[in-house]
């Protein structure tokens, strides 16, 4: 069986609880809005693939719960996220607040070289819910170096755009293993154009890039 | 049923009004039974038969008993060879034609004929008051011979269902034509909201109004028009309603037409008359109020053959995330072995009777739960627990946002618990308070709400938190909360330890395998 994909990444969801997080997961992953979520206990994942500058991309999302004493489990899978997507609600100030804690905790469990990017979600509502401003979110990030999006996984605005960029800023940060692997890749092709050969060397090699 | 001799028959079932069949328990007297039960006449008054038969050879009970299993899987287990009336001839299906029909209805958004799909939920379609709606309906015939739909003789809507043929009214047909692929027939018509009112006015949060859609189909060879009837749910809101989700996928019915061919007046033609027309919702409601379930397999062999209910778990709805359903199946002997044991049980109470224990270990049967559950935890007396809920329930808990905004999070799916509001919802948010009171260091945990949820499906309120509270204190899982999940993260080592010794234990297993294997080939 040929490999579905070329490249693994990692990506990981925080914030706080309700701010929508597995609704955008779903949505991203499976295009699927239902109104019947219910509350992420510890840890789950999704994955999906897609093609990136010709590359074939498996993304693993981890999703975490985001009540607080869930967050001995969850700090667990920091370490090996190579992207996370910082998480809150627009209708709740509180959740903008403590993205300071969220911040705190990727500093001190992820590794340094992890990518960012902050997402507020919630964008379809009223004008008279929100809470957080588009420019308080736009400053936050601009200080910190990351991108900023403001998505409603409800009406599916920006949520592709938010994960793809974060998979294309992850592919380029490890743009050396990538294209490392990619020519392993492409050796195969041009050492023997048997595409069953191929085949076969991927799937004794796993023919594709896990980065940890 | 035949004579020892073999020939002269002494009596005969057809295998569609058998019902039910099973053997006796193995190490039971009645080891060398088995026994059917039939049913006949009209659903308003049928009548029952248990037939109980004794085999000189035990081992020959087995055998009936997979030949009734393969017989009722051969039957093919469309209801409609099931519970139509006699004239449906259950060996011949060459009658029977199936079709499928689709309903779909859009709005004229911006007054000028453009028209756009209503969104819907379910099965229920969203509609807007005062829009100029299109009403869409797609004949596609699915099985047999195919049959020449001619034209269609009108479209009409009512509201409401099990509407009378008078009570309809014709809609302005605008047109009907074959789709793309030619394989169905495409009716619309013009639905203009002033004509109904009860479909123009905005249903009250919550409710929904039934409304059916119907179709005269002139088909070749039958002499009256053929109509299908479509029953459908719909929520009317005001005209500046938004709706940001759209699924747009018609709503589809399943239709069995039985005709029977009659004298024709022209030659070489075939000509039909309908004996029957139905659908498939229909025979769900008439299934649903045969309480009775074919079932056709032996007992003891469950495992082993696949029973027919098998074939009815291939639905096309996708399981919604938190449906939380539980089989409601149970085989008459093991209920009648909790009845006893329960019986014992209830006469003394603190002497938990031996068989509960294996009893208990294969399942307690759905409908037990509630009682069995609190008997095993103890929670039967008391009393002084049930008195402080009523308590508790008035105290104000820190934890009262987190719960709120998890309620409808546990089970959303789920009828009892989908409702905002309802009282399932409603139930689950008091105990899950209750208990944060009740439990100051373990307060609202992620998690317990589903816990709640699941004691609340079989039991009140105050028996369901006298039963929670004895899960957490009693049965341990209270630590597993505690302490920044202390407990839980060292049950995880211990199961990852114990999965590395388990794992390296089937590899070294593996590879003497292996050697063995060189050594015998070499």
């Amino acid at each position: 069986m040929a490999k579905q994909y070329d490249i693994i990444i990692r990506l990981l969801m925080v914030g706080d609880s309700g701010v929508g997080k597995t609704c955008m997961l779903c949505r991203f992953a499976d295009d699927d809005i239902s109104s019947t979520h219910v509350s992420t206990i510890g840890i789950d994942f999704k994955i999906k693939t897609l093609t990136i500058d010709g590359k074939k991309i498996r993304i693993q999302i981890w999703d975490t719960a985001g009540q607080e004493r869930y967050e001995t489990i969850t700090k667990q899978y920091y370490r090996r996220a190579q992207g996370i997507v910082l998480v809150y609600d627009m209708k709740n100030e509180e959740s903008f607040k403590n993205i300071q804690k969220w911040m705190k905790y990727i500093s001190d469990f992820a590794p340094e070289d992890v990518e960012l990017i902050l997402v507020a979600n919630k964008s379809d509502a009223y004008n008279s819910e929100r809470k957080v401003s588009k420019e308080h979110g736009e400053m936050f990030a601009k200080e910190h170096r990351i991108p900023f999006y403001e998505t409603s996984a409800y009406m599916d605005m920006n949520i592709n755009e938010a994960f793809i960029m974060l998979a294309r800023i992850v592919m380029k940060r490890h743009k050396k293993e990538i294209d490392k692997q990619m020519e392993h890749i492409r050796l195969f092709c041009r050492e023997d154009s048997d595409a069953h050969i191929i085949e076969k060397q991927g799937k004794d090699n796993n023919g594709c890039c896990v980065l940890m | 049923l035949l004579e020892p001799d073999g020939k002269s028959q002494i009596s005969e079932y057809p295998i569609t009004n058998i019902l039910f069949c099973c053997r006796g328990a193995e190490s039971t007297h009645e080891f060398d039974c088995f026994a059917f039960n039939t049913g006949h006449g009209r659903r308003d008054n049928e009548i029952f038969q248990c037939h109980v038969f004794r085999c000189e050879v035990p081992e020959a009970v087995e055998k009936i008993l997979l030949c009734f299993a393969q017989a009722f899987r051969r039957v093919p287990r469309s209801p409609s060879s099931i519970y139509t009336p006699p004239p449906t001839p259950t060996k011949d299906l060459s009658n029977l034609f199936t079709f499928d029909v689709g309903l779909d209805i859009k709005e004229d958004v911006d007054g000028k004929g453009g028209y756009n799909h209503v969104p819907k939920e379910k099965n229920c379609f969203k509609l807007r008051q005062d829009y100029v709606k299109k009403v869409i309906v797609t004949v596609q015939q699915t099985s047999n011979m195919e049959l020449v739909i001619e034209r269609c003789f009108g479209l009409l809507l009512a509201p409401g269902r099990n509407v009378k043929h008078a009570d309809m009214h014709l809609l302005d047909m605008v047109s009907m034509g074959c789709s793309g692929d030619s394989r169905s027939n495409v009716i619309s018509g013009e639905w203009d909201p002033a004509g109904f009112e009860v479909l123009n006015t905005e249903t009250p949060k919550g409710t929904r109004v039934f409304m059916t859609v119907a179709v005269d189909l002139v088909i070749a060879g039958i002499q009256e028009p053929v109509r299908f009837r479509i029953e459908t749910k719909v929520r009317i809101f005001p005209p500046t309603e938004r709706f940001w989700y759209f699924n747009k996928k018609p709503i589809h019915e399943q239709f069995y037409l039985t005709l029977k061919e009659v004298p024709s007046e022209v030659e070489n033609e075939q000509a039909f008359e309908v004996v029957n027309l139905i659908s498939e919702t229909e025979l769900e409601r008439r299934r649903a109020t045969h309480t009775l379930q074919p079932h056709a397999v032996p007992l003891e062999h469950s495992n082993s053959t696949p029973t027919p209910q098998d074939e009815d778990e291939d639905n096309d709805e996708p399981l919604l995330s938190g449906f939380g359903d539980v089989s409601k199946d149970c085989e008459e002997v093991i209920l009648e072995n909790w009845g006893d044991a329960l019986a014992k049980w209830r006469t003394n109470m603190n002497n938990k009777p031996k068989q509960i224990t294996s009893l208990a270990r294969k399942g307690i049967p759905e409908a037990l739960r509630g009682e069995v559950w609190q008997l095993l935890s103890g929670c039967h007396d008391n009393e002084d627990l049930m008195e402080h809920y009523r308590v508790l329930i008035a105290r104000d808990s820190p934890a009262e946002k987190v719960i709120e905004r998890d309620i409808n999070r546990t089970f959303p799916a789920h009828d009892f618990f989908k409702e905002a509001g309802g009282l399932g919802q409603d139930a689950l948010y008091k105990i899950s308070k209750a208990y944060s009171v009740y439990d100051e260091e373990v307060g609202y945990c992620q998690g317990l709400s589903f816990l709640a949820a699941v004691l609340l499906l079989h039991m009140p309120e105050e028996q369901a938190f006298a039963v929670l509270v004895k899960i957490m204190y009693e049965y341990g899982l209270r630590d597993l909360f505690r302490n920044d999940f202390d407990m839980l993260h060292t049950k995880f080592y211990i199961l990852e330890r114990l999965l590395e010794v388990s794992l390296l234990g089937s590899l070294i297993f593996t590879f003497v395998n292996f050697i063995g294997y060189l050594k015998s080939h070499n």
